[in-house]
């Protein structure tokens, strides 16, 4: 079976050191708490039982650690190759945002269970289906009022 | 069968949390069946610590199959627009209508949300 990649990308977020530091600190965790667990029924000495609780609790947040490193390095890869795929998308709607403020009239959109006409990018009508595009005096002819929140048109 | 092969992470985590709670139920009646603190330690590093242990394996094998499926996703978008953003043709047999011409490809702006 072959699997078509895309141009360097890998198979996984994972590398292979970062694969093997895994393995390494979950092996660890299971020789810590298999050393643990025989250290301690081995004996009815809590004093000696307590130096092997430790190699177990130690193990434990080796493995742990190895978790937690693991997963953050998968999220900031796949972080990355968003990024590298559609860049930064707050800095790109701020610019588009910009470019919006200078288009005019043209932008001004409202539905017809609307009372108002608001920017393209105004929230409240992100989302919204059916939005007729027309110009501020358009609008106002058949009733609607500019938006006090995003101010169409310079409205204010 | 075929959940298993496909989904071999997931059902690795499901059994590795039902052995993980599995070990915390047993470590918790071998703590409570004596009073005496050299037979119950034993019963905390093999129920207790080992409980929590796989717990942890089974959150791992969890969110790192959904880490893989959301990078096959990039995997899949990366393609499509190395492609040309085209829609994959359907093959052409004898009676299959010729495809039309498609239009030039014009990037459009893709959102994850």
């Amino acid at each position: 079976m072959t699997t078509t990649m895309a141009v360097g990308a890998a198979a996984t977020p994972w590398s292979a050191k970062q694969r093997l530091l895994l393995a390494a600190l979950l092996l660890i965790g299971v020789v810590g708490l298999i050393a643990g667990y025989v250290g301690t029924s081995g004996t009815l000495r809590v004093s000696r039982q307590v130096a092997w609780v430790n190699v177990a609790a130690a193990a434990l947040l080796a493995s742990g650690t190895g978790v937690v490193l693991f997963l953050t390095a998968a999220r900031r890869e796949i972080g990355r190759r968003r990024l590298s795929l559609f860049g930064d998308v707050i800095v790109g709607r701020e610019e588009a945002s910009d470019l919006g403020a200078g288009v005019g009239a043209a932008d001004l959109v409202s539905a017809p269970t609307m009372t108002k006409y608001h920017r393209a990018d105004c929230s409240f009508v992100a989302g919204k289906p059916a939005l007729a595009v027309a110009t501020a005096v358009n609008h106002q002819k058949i009733g609607k009022r500019p938006c006090g929140v995003c101010l169409p048109g310079g409205a204010s | 069968m075929k959940y298993l092969r496909n989904e071999w992470d997931r059902a690795g985590a499901w059994l590795c949390v039902t052995a993980g709670a599995v070990a915390l139920v047993v470590g918790y009646f071998g703590v409570s069946g004596t009073l005496e603190t050299g037979k119950q330690l034993p019963y905390v590093v093999s129920g207790g610590m080992a409980g929590l242990f796989l717990l942890g394996l089974g959150a791992l094998l969890w969110v790192s199959a959904d880490l893989r499926d959301e990078w096959r996703k990039l995997d899949a978008i990366d393609r499509h627009l190395l492609d040309g953003g085209t829609l994959p043709q359907a093959p052409a047999g004898p009676g299959a209508t010729p495809p039309e011409p498609q239009e030039p490809f014009v990037p459009q702006e893709v959102s994850l949300r």
